[in-house]
């Protein structure tokens, strides 16, 4: 009975709409970037089809799907090469949104330093930031969705807080 | 280990790394990062990622197959699965994993339980049990089996209702008279019963010959009764 329910596959599509707008909001958070996190987005979800077979019943199913997302987007990140979030993108993502036209510069430019600097952090640190703040995941999904320990997973985040602020700092000294 | 010496000595942050996902970092982090992340992406970025999702998964894996469960007051739980036109299968199973575990052996396809899908069949086939209707013709698709199982089962399909035809007379029809067993092998494994009437055919002895499930005498019994067929 046991193995006939783990080699069963489920309601695909249940999942699909289930989690597909979090995930989004996720890999948005991730890229800084729509159409790129449009892209693994759709790459996460073929690779979960795929794997669907190898889980189980037991699986805590969401944070399965957040580590292939997190796997997937890492290595759509490395593939881009740069790690530097470009600052284009964000006047183009700023435009897209209508940002009210007078909206101050000086916001803008606070706004821009933020981005740039979350999207400098080292991939795991932004990711295990992103699920702790805006995804609402606990520290044990996290360690699921990024295969670490929970301990792990919390040092990162902390890792990731604690070299925001000390830039996010220096910046405003300047 | 330096992360937590480092922890103790800032309570604000160490509050926040506590398991309360709802507790906030330092005040000043917060208000940056929310500033650029809280929102998230805008409705009309994720409509345009939903949709674009849907077309990736439409183009690259294999079609939605709907499945549910309706109740048969005369047959039991009835499972079955169809495309947006066609009826691909009809099962006895009691539990929806049962039936899931049978249905991804069948066939390759993104299943979806939606009872409004697959409405159009198993309104059908619930009037055809209930007998508010005489006729089924419902669309089904055999193209998973071999060409041996799909001429048994399209010749199955000529049995006309309240009528009965054996095993031998199957293996006749289809040019096979010798193979008696294997016509018996392939309307056991039928994956479409009702539907296609595989409860239209018995042993040459008169004996039922057996039907899908643990209480498939008695559905066959059942079945042929809606049809009329009378038992001496």
């Amino acid at each position: 009975m046991v193995i006939s329910l783990m080699s069963s596959k489920i309601d695909f599509e249940a999942l699909v709409g289930k989690h597909s707008e979090e995930l989004f909001a996720y890999l948005w958070r991730m890229f800084g970037d729509s159409a790129e996190a449009q892209d693994c987005l759709q790459d996460t979800f073929l690779r979960a089809y795929r794997a669907y077979n190898r889980l189980n019943g037991e699986s805590n199913t969401r944070a399965w799907l957040y580590k292939i997302a997190s796997n997937t987007a890492f290595t759509q990140l490395k593939r881009r090469g740069n790690t530097k979030y470009q600052s284009a993108k964000l006047v183009e993502n700023l435009a897209s949104r209508e940002a009210s036209p007078d909206l101050q510069v000086e916001q803008f430019d606070r706004l821009e330093q933020v981005k740039m600097a979350v999207m400098a952090l080292p991939h795991k640190q932004r990711a295990a930031l992103m699920m702790r703040k805006y995804q609402e995941m606990t520290y044990k999904e996290i360690s699921q969705a990024l295969n670490c320990t929970a301990e792990s997973a919390r040092a990162n985040v902390y890792q990731g807080l604690r070299k925001l602020r000390k830039q996010l700092a220096e910046e405003v000294s300047k | 280990m330096t992360a937590k010496r480092n922890v103790k000595r800032d309570p604000t942050l160490a509050d926040w790394l506590g398991d309360d996902v709802k507790r906030l970092p330092p005040n000043d982090l917060a208000e940056a990062l929310d500033s650029a992340f809280a929102e998230g992406p805008t409705k009309a970025e994720q409509q345009r990622a939903a949709s674009a999702l849907k077309e990736s998964l439409d183009r690259e894996l294999p079609p939605k197959v709907f499945y549910d469960e309706v109740h048969s007051s005369t047959l039991g739980p009835i499972w079955l699965a169809t495309s947006d036109n066609q009826l691909l299968a009809v099962d006895y199973r009691q539990s929806e994993e049962e039936f899931l575990a049978f249905l991804s052996k069948l066939l390759d396809g993104r299943f979806e339980r939606s009872s409004g899908k697959v409405a159009w069949a198993a309104n059908d086939l619930l009037a055809y049990i209930n007998r508010e209707r005489e006729d089924l013709q419902l669309e089904v698709n055999l193209s998973t089996l071999t060409p041996f199982q799909r001429s048994v089962l399209e010749e199955t399909s000529k049995v006309p209702r309240g009528q009965v035809a054996t095993y031998a007379e199957i293996a006749k029809r289809i040019g096979k008279p010798k193979a008696v067993r294997a016509v018996g092998q392939a309307l056991r494994r039928n994956p479409i019963p009702i539907a296609v009437p595989c409860h239209r055919v018995i042993s040459s002895d008169g004996t039922l010959g057996g039907y899908s499930g643990r209480m498939g005498d008695e559905r066959k019994v059942t079945l042929l009764q809606i049809e009329g067929v009378v038992f001496a």
